[in-house]
């Protein structure tokens, strides 16, 4: 052998060994990671989070209060006192202050959380929060007695500075139709491994698994293969936990008699392959919604209203006309943009609409279900009664009669609990959900030769 | 002064003098020269003292040594020279006067060295205004240069490593390393939790076993406001006691005895947030599970020069060589999982390998050994790699095992009491963790 062949035999040698040194390498960080959406993206707002999906993306760009707090909160003569923790930085860099917070609860009052703000003591129509110093804050009950701390942990109360702006692990930006998560590595919680995730656009889905076999994505919501072939890149799935609810919300002010018909003819066991997981109730330990139902099906052609680009919507659209049609009965499907969502729902030109409801608190927490009781109260339209629910359940008054008299009274039709996968590839390490169902971006990480980090 | 009162004086001064003239042994360390130069040096200038006495003298040497001491009569030989060389300086050397014993033994930890003059014919006003002169004994630790003559041992090679696996009580260790936390006792080893330090003590009694003695739960303390989403904690035992510092914690923690307890502490060895090495501080970056290459000083330290790299362990310490001669040596393992090794001006790398790094002198040879992680075929299996230092910076593999689990951390210290370091290394698999023994 020539001295040239041995050193090519040698260098191929080398080559041939060098992968093997990397697969149990300490997380790495970088690499971008690019997803097929499969619903409409916007910037991430954790009040107003319609889906898991978008809950994920809220928690990747929000913490939760109790999250930036040094230590476990006091109560003191009746008010909640946390103290923040030190360094803690926004995505502007900008310290984070006790009067930010403040604001933070202040403009969520203004808003479409304002239910969940209820057991605070309001003065001058703003709820109690004061800033003692830079780093220390006192919230006060509107009750006696009253236990705030739940208030911490809730998910919809997460902090936001600013759109968009907030102390999580990823910055969010719109670039186009697609919502980039940049890595913010000053983060309270610890910087995120995957420098930047790309949630891309809704496509049908079968350009999304084409994507996939492809390798045009990494992710996707969509499923492994198409057509039973294995993709280039290797994909491993990972279901959701099973834990929000999906909602038929009637509009009270035109289907009047034809609801009772409407809840006659929907099977749920027929919306399973939508991605339903079949179920009458909220949670367990609560009662199922009591509604009215209907021998003979809608004498007239019911509109069932949906966001665009929704894939779970649009599928769910289909699944119901079927059974509205073999019922010999007529269900048009419509849509909305997600940007004049609220708009087109307020206007009220549709009859049936549905609503998936992200638990608000992890799911160990004693209050969880009550909490995702008064989160589906919130997005059937009843604001006030969402708002006297929490209230009583964190001043003690809400007994257990009460509790069960809301959940049946709840004026919707429970379909289902949702069932999501992602896709992901198989060489993301660190896949994991947090305890509120939320696939926690911050932990996947690529190896180290991939990341190249 | 009454008479009485002046025979008590007289008596407690007679008393004295023996106690005064038997020393204890001074313990020798040279930190920069060669040891047995040290020990020379000592012998040469105790011998002048001696004699100053004027009594005429030879040397007679005694040994008694371990087994494994090829050469221990070319160190005797060596010393003897000194004191004789000393001796016919001082005009003092006959082939039939006193004798000057020069007692010489070792175990398998430090050489005893005893320089005693037997008592000749002098003049009486001279014994009675010069002290007679006493036994002097040095204590020296066996080193890399002494260990070529005594308690030589076999290098570390394949064949000569023993590598034992024990399980352990927990999972989900941060941080491992040998620490003396009461004085007498042999050192245990501190393994680091996420919230709790266990005591583990290694025994090798016929079968190797490893016990824990306690768990010390952390009390309460400030985080810092950035913390990292892998979690990791270092345990520094330079300052005369075990400081566990967590990266999620801004306090150290310090470990008490009676009772055994962790105790949270303000510290000003390094500024900040910053973790405590032998001789720097280091801040880890924010959010991320290494440390900057940057380092600052630590306090009573002199400004330390910057790292190879950022990283995820690093070792840093002076190495005494077979020849005596002394060489700075620093290892880290960085984030890119290159393993950067610095000695004698070069720099040596070797790529793929991951955080644990344990670094230690196992077979006293005067090149250290490195314990390292490194990445198995499998996802669910690591290789645990033991590796040399040569004093050229060569890094030349030793030994390897494919391991269950991930190896993340490690820490060498002398445990089983036997003069030279052992290495250690945790590795965590689905279900258990097992701690690797290698010496």
């Amino acid at each position: 052998m020539t001295r040239s062949a041995l050193t090519f035999a040698i260098l191929a040698l080398a080559l041939a060994v060098a992968p093997l040194g990397r697969a149990a390498l300490p997380p790495g960080y970088g690499g971008t990671i690019r997803v097929a959406s499969s619903e409409p993206l916007r910037l991430p707002e954790p009040a107003q989070a319609r889906s898991l999906v978008e809950a994920t993306l809220a928690d990747a760009v929000f913490d939760p209060l109790d999250s930036l707090g040094v230590a476990p909160p006091e109560v003191v003569d009746g008010d909640l006192r946390f103290t923040l923790r030190d360094g803690l930085r926004r995505h502007d860099r900008r310290p984070v202050l006790a009067r930010d917070v403040v604001a933070h609860l202040r403009r969520l009052h203004q808003g479409p959380g304002a239910h969940w703000l209820a057991p605070l003591r309001e003065e001058r129509g703003r709820p109690v929060a004061v800033a003692e110093d830079e780093r220390r804050l006192s919230l006060a009950p509107a009750d006696p007695g009253a236990d705030l701390r739940p208030l911490l942990a809730l998910r919809p109360l997460a902090f936001r500075a600013a759109v968009g702006t907030g102390t999580g692990p990823y910055r969010p930006r719109m670039v186009g139709s697609e919502l980039r998560l940049f890595q913010f590595r000053a983060a309270a919680r610890g910087a995120p491994y995957i420098r930047d995730w790309r949630f891309l656009a809704p496509r049908p889905r079968d350009e999304d698994l084409r994507a996939l076999v492809l390798g045009e994505v990494d992710a996707s919501f969509a499923g492994g293969s198409l057509h039973a072939r294995r993709p280039q890149r290797p994909v491993r799935g990972h279901d959701f936990p099973e834990v929000a609810p999906v909602l038929l919300v009637p509009n009270p002010h035109r289907v009047r008699g034809e609801w009772a018909r409407v809840v006659g003819l929907v099977d749920r066991d027929r919306l399973a392959r939508v991605g339903l997981r079949p179920s009458d109730r909220l949670a367990v330990d609560l009662e199922p919604p009591t509604q009215a139902v209907g021998a003979a099906p809608p004498s007239r052609a019911i509109v069932f209203l949906t966001p665009a680009g929704d894939r779970l919507g649009e599928e769910l659209g289909r699944a119901l006309a079927a059974i509205f049609d073999a019922a010999g009965a007529r269900l048009v499907v419509e849509t909305a943009p997600l940007e004049r969502w609220s708009e087109v729902v307020h206007r009220g030109r549709w009859d049936l609409r549905w609503v998936e409801v992200p638990p608000p608190l992890p799911g160990t927490h004693p209050l969880a279900s009550t909490a995702l009781l008064v989160a589906a109260q919130a997005a059937v339209g009843d604001g006030i009664g969402a708002a006297s629910t929490w209230r009583g359940a964190l001043a003690g008054t809400l007994d257990a009669e009460t509790r069960q008299r809301t959940a049946r009274s709840l004026p919707a039709l429970m379909l289902g609990m949702r069932r999501l996968s992602i896709h992901l590839d198989e060489e993301l390490g660190g896949v994991g959900f947090d305890e509120a169902g939320r696939l926690r971006l911050g932990d996947p990480h690529l190896p180290r030769a991939r990341t190249g980090s | 002064m009454s008479i009485r009162g002046g025979a008590v004086a007289w008596l407690a001064l007679v008393l004295a003098l023996p106690l005064a003239s038997s020393q204890p042994p001074e313990r020798l360390t040279a930190t920069e020269g060669s040891t047995l130069e040290l020990v020379r040096e000592r012998l040469v200038a105790r011998t002048r003292e001696v004699a100053a006495d004027g009594v005429r003298r030879r040397v007679r040497v005694e040994t008694d040594w371990p087994p494994r001491s090829p050469r221990a009569d070319a160190l005797a030989a060596e010393l003897v020279d000194a004191v004789q060389t000393e001796l016919q300086r001082s005009g003092v050397a006959s082939d039939d006067g006193a004798d000057l014993v020069l007692a010489l033994a070792a175990d398998g930890r430090e050489l005893r060295v005893e320089l005693s003059p037997e008592p000749g014919e002098t003049r009486w006003w001279r014994a009675f205004f010069f002290a007679p002169p006493g036994t002097r004994r040095w204590r020296v630790p066996l080193d890399a240069e002494l260990r070529v003559f005594v308690d030589r041992r076999p290098r570390a090679s394949r064949a000569t490593v023993r590598a034992t696996a024990m399980a352990l009580p927990s999972r989900d260790y941060l941080a491992l390393s040998p620490a003396a936390t009461r004085a007498g006792e042999p050192p245990l080893l501190v393994a680091v939790r996420a919230d709790e330090v266990e005591l583990l003590r290694v025994r090798d009694e016929g079968r190797p076993a490893v016990g824990r003695l306690a768990r010390l739960v952390r009390p309460p303390g400030a985080a810092p406001g950035v913390l990292t989403r892998r979690p990791f904690a270092t345990v520094d035992t330079d300052a005369g006691a075990t400081v566990v510092h967590w990266r999620d914690r801004r306090s150290r923690y310090v470990i008490r005895s009676a009772p055994l307890r962790l105790e949270a502490i303000e510290s000003d060895d390094c500024p900040g947030i910053a973790h405590a090495w032998p001789d720097a501080c280091a801040e880890p970056v924010d959010g991320r599970d290494y440390f900057a290459s940057a380092l600052l000083t630590r306090r009573g330290q002199p400004a330390p020069a910057v790292a190879p790299s950022s990283f995820y362990a690093r070792w840093q310490g002076a190495v005494r060589r077979s020849d005596g001669s002394v060489a700075q040596v620093e290892v880290v393992t960085n984030p890119r999982g290159r393993l950067v090794a610095r000695t004698g001006g070069r720099e040596n790398g070797l790529q793929g390998h991951g955080s644990a790094l344990a670094v230690g002198d196992i077979d006293a040879d005067g090149e250290v050994e490195l314990l390292v992680s490194g990445a198995g075929e499998a996802v669910t299996t690591d290789e645990l790699t033991l590796l040399r230092l040569q004093a050229d910076g060569g890094l030349r593999t030793l030994w390897s095992q494919r391991v269950e689990g991930a190896v993340r951390v490690a820490g060498a210290g002398d445990v089983d009491g036997d003069g030279v370091p052992e290495l250690f290394a945790i590795a965590e698999g689905a279900e258990n963790a097992v701690l690797w023994w290698v010496r």
